[in-house]
């Protein structure tokens, strides 16, 4: 469409130049004197080889003169076209707004009574990292958001939309479609702190990473062909997909994790099933998992953009500290388990003694 | 389960700089604690009588020494609503001391009565001071169970009030009442001045937590018609920090709408303002909604992510006012400028710091600044807007820890010569006449080398 449009634009400027040619011509009929632009045009045509251009006859300029079309029809028509053009600019205005300055990052939708819905969760999502987390932290997203993270969330990121290195594509790829300690070991040694994905299945938004996942499994086995196999993506029948039927290693990657913690939970409407997910339109396969070395940032409003922080070695692998080190001690506490008793044991345990009033503590 | 013993402190002050008159006694004192928002707003009406035989014309008003958070706002009135001057004075070891100036000299054996209103930011701190999503916000208050006075005081009873039955626990000092939100202390008999008694309410407050961390008000002034204002805000949730993860799951499910989290909030604007915008970094904030009331217009605000303890976020919002209706003409060609030093943001807001800057007209002259309180004048500056050779003053002021009490006029006064509006026509005119009139020479010139054969080509 974009590149028919200024042949389109030429040829109705052509064609509203022969129209108005057509009808403004009425002062030149009318005058006296009009067989002198004639003439000229018939030494032109001398000039240049043009086919067909006889100065006409007497007769035939006969008809002419007398105007078949009224001054009236002319006004009108002139009007017409007038309007026309007017309602043109119009139109273009709405044009502009509407289809060519769209942005993609603000998704409009208009709902059956025509009012306008607005789903701005990219902006929600980069502006709450601009504010809320350090200024030098480093966000790990799939390359495509790149430009928008460090526009937007003036954040660092890994990988941006002009990144030629295809190694750090590829190991970013790597990251997001190995399981979640393979991603750790990763993502510590890049040194991020957030993880971004786009997740579309809540209001079925294609352009989602997991619709984009496969390109990163494939650039990835590009540079890791040992780490990262295609085929382990696929099912037997060479089908991509995501619900209970999908193949292992996807429902345990690190991107369909992220993509859909704590979805399996969510109920979208009465009708369908929890984890139903309106992009793929199936349920998820993988619903019940917990996140061990990520936490949960930030989810937008309609869960498109989800923001992770990856934790810190000491907040998910605690070691552990001699007693004699610890600012807080515990009482002594022995286990009264034994080889008996494998049952668990109320400390401190009340006990009715019957026939006996329980003293008042004071 | 935290059992705080109340533990009675008498702090006697014998290097004060001031004398204080022992005749006065305060012989009735009602104060209500106000803990229901962010804010502490403690009223007081005290009774005083004077037992001397000198007649007694200034009373001293003391804020206790070790008190939370700092004082944002203090006024007096006395029984008739009148408000009373009111000085701030220094004392040794008091952060706030104040001099109140009787309407009439209090004679012996006579009594009066004054309010005494104050607010207090920062006061309440959150305790535990970082939760999880799903937990309550608590607070906890320290206070005074006396009415911290350097006279002294018959009877006292001090009302506190709460947003929440919920209160974790309180200070016992007998007689006590808990009545619903209420808690009611006193009365208690014959407190000598200066009394410091511990007391601690700990309770729960989901009220919005909300710092305004810095404004900056933008005023611009067009004698065409217009005053621009604009306003850059900072805001910071400075409620119990969160901790862990943001679930969007649970916050959608939670439709509770007592909770720490804060997802919009309401401005007023003025009932004129026109052209209203609401944007950041990120271009327009989509989730806002204005709705018109008869006295003025009300904008909901929503940030365009729910704030939580700890979380930030920063605004742009501006508007434009008619002049008539804040720009008054009191003689020849002096204008008065009335307008607010700072404005709504929210209710029981707090902010930080202001700066309001106030951009003058072009060519202004013997320029007078009244303000309603006390604020820090910063250099004025100079700066040039669209066809502008002269340069326009802004005027810059500067403010820390105000309230809702500060939303005040401030009146500027300046000489203007109404011709100068025609300045920038005038300037503009010039410009393009210059440039006919050299393109009328520049045509009529001949700079060519060679003449040409033909002067005509047709």
């Amino acid at each position: 469409m974009l590149t028919l449009t200024p042949v389109v634009c030429m040829l109705s400027g052509i064609a509203f130049s022969g129209l108005l040619d057509l009808f403004f011509k009425e002062d030149a009929i009318q005058r006296p004197e009009e067989s002198e632009p004639e003439e000229s045009s018939a030494v032109s045509s001398k000039l240049y080889d043009k086919a067909g251009r006889v100065p006409k006859m007497k007769h035939e300029q006969q008809p002419r003169e007398t105007d078949p079309i009224g001054p009236n029809v002319r006004s009108i028509i002139l009007v017409v076209i007038m309007l026309l053009l007017m309602l043109f600019a119009v139109h273009c205005t709405w044009v502009t707004s509407n289809a060519y300055s769209s942005p993609s990052v603000v998704l409009a939708s208009y709902s059956a009574d025509g009012s306008r819905q607005i789903l701005d969760d990219f902006r929600e999502a980069y502006f709450w990292l601009s504010q809320n987390t350090a200024d030098h932290a480093r966000v790990m997203s799939w390359w495509d958001y790149g430009y928008q993270i460090a526009g937007m969330a003036n954040r660092t990121t890994l990988v941006d939309n002009n990144t030629w290195n295809n190694s750090h594509i590829a190991l970013v790829g790597k990251a997001m479609s190995s399981n979640e300690s393979a991603a750790y070991e990763i993502m510590t040694a890049l040194d991020v702190d957030y993880v971004l994905v786009i997740f579309g299945g809540v209001i079925g938004y294609s352009g989602d990473d997991i619709n984009k996942f496969l390109w990163m499994v494939r650039i990835a086995e590009g540079e890791h062909p040992k780490d990262i196999r295609e085929s382990d993506y696929f099912t037997e029948n060479g089908e991509f997909r995501v619900d209970s039927q999908g193949a292992p290693t996807l429902l345990n990657c690190l991107m369909y994790k992220l993509s859909y913690y704590r979805f399996g939970e969510l109920k979208l409407d009465y009708r369908t099933a929890a984890g139903y997910d309106r992009t793929r339109n199936t349920v998820i396969g993988n619903k019940d998992f917990t996140l061990t070395y990520l936490e949960e940032a930030y989810t937008t409003e309609h869960w498109l953009v989800r923001i992770y922080r990856v934790k810190k070695p000491d907040e998910f692998n605690r070691p552990r500290i001699p007693v004699a080190n610890r600012l807080v001690k515990s009482t002594s506490f022995s286990s009264k388990k034994n080889s008996k008793r494998k049952k668990g044991s109320i400390k401190n345990k009340p006990v009715v003694i019957k026939g006996k009033r329980l003293s008042k503590q004071s | 389960m935290l059992r705080l013993l109340p533990v009675l402190v008498i702090i006697s002050y014998a290097a004060c700089a001031i004398p204080i008159n022992s005749n006065i006694v305060n012989k009735n004192v009602d104060r209500i604690i106000d803990l229901n928002s962010q804010l502490v707003k403690v009223t007081a009406s005290i009774t005083l009588e004077n037992t001397g035989k000198d007649p007694v014309s200034n009373v001293l008003i003391f804020m206790e020494p070790d008190a939370q958070g700092s004082l944002a706002f203090i006024s007096a009135q006395d029984a008739l609503k009148e408000d009373l001057k009111l000085e701030p004075i220094k004392v040794d070891g008091l952060k706030d001391a104040y001099e109140v100036k009787l309407r009439q000299p209090l004679n012996q054996g006579r009594t009066a009565g004054i309010n005494v209103e104050y607010v207090y930011t920062n006061a309440l701190q959150p305790y535990p001071n970082s939760i999880s999503q799903k937990d309550r916000q608590l607070v906890r208050y320290f206070g005074n169970h006396y009415f911290y006075s350097p006279y002294k005081t018959v009877k006292q009873t001090t009302t506190i009030m709460l947003n929440s039955r919920d209160i974790e626990n309180y200070t016992k000092l007998k007689p006590v009442s808990q009545q619903d939100t209420t808690i009611t202390y006193g009365p208690y008999n014959n407190i000598e001045g200066l009394t410091v008694d511990q007391l601690v309410v700990h309770y729960e407050n989901n009220a919005p937590f909300l710092t305004v961390t810095r404004i900056e008000r933008l005023i611009e002034i067009s004698h065409w018609g217009n005053i621009a204002v604009q306003e850059n805000t900072e805001i910071y949730h400075s409620g119990a920090k969160l901790k862990g993860p943001f679930s969007r799951y649970d916050y959608q499910r939670d439709s509770s709408s007592s909770h720490h989290s804060i997802k919009a909030y309401h401005t007023v604007l003025p009932a004129a303002a026109h052209s209203i915008y609401y944007r950041d970094s990120n271009g327009n904030i989509s989730t806002s909604q204005v709705r018109s009331r008869k006295d003025w217009i009300e904008l909901e605000l929503r940030p365009r992510f729910p704030l939580f303890g700890g979380w930030k976020s920063s605004y742009t919002l501006g508007y434009s006012v008619p002049s008539y209706q804040y720009l008054f003409k009191t003689n020849n060609n002096q204008y008065v400028l009335k307008m607010r030093l700072l404005d709504h943001v929210f209710d029981d807001m707090h902010v930080n710091e202001l700066e309001t800057s106030i951009v003058l007209p072009v060519g202004v002259k013997n320029i007078q600044l009244k303000t309603p309180y006390e604020v820090q004048r910063l250099d004025d500056e100079i700066t040039y807007k669209y066809l502008d050779n002269l340069g326009r003053i802004i005027i810059k002021l500067r403010k820390e820890n105000l309230v809702e009490q500060h939303i005040q006029d401030l009146e500027i006064t300046y000489d203007w010569q109404s011709v100068l509006l025609l300045h920038e026509p005038i300037l503009l005119s010039l410009a393009l006449y210059a440039l006919f009139v050299f393109v009328i020479i520049y045509v009529r010139l001949d700079f060519s080398i060679h003449k040409p054969e033909h002067s005509k080509t047709q």
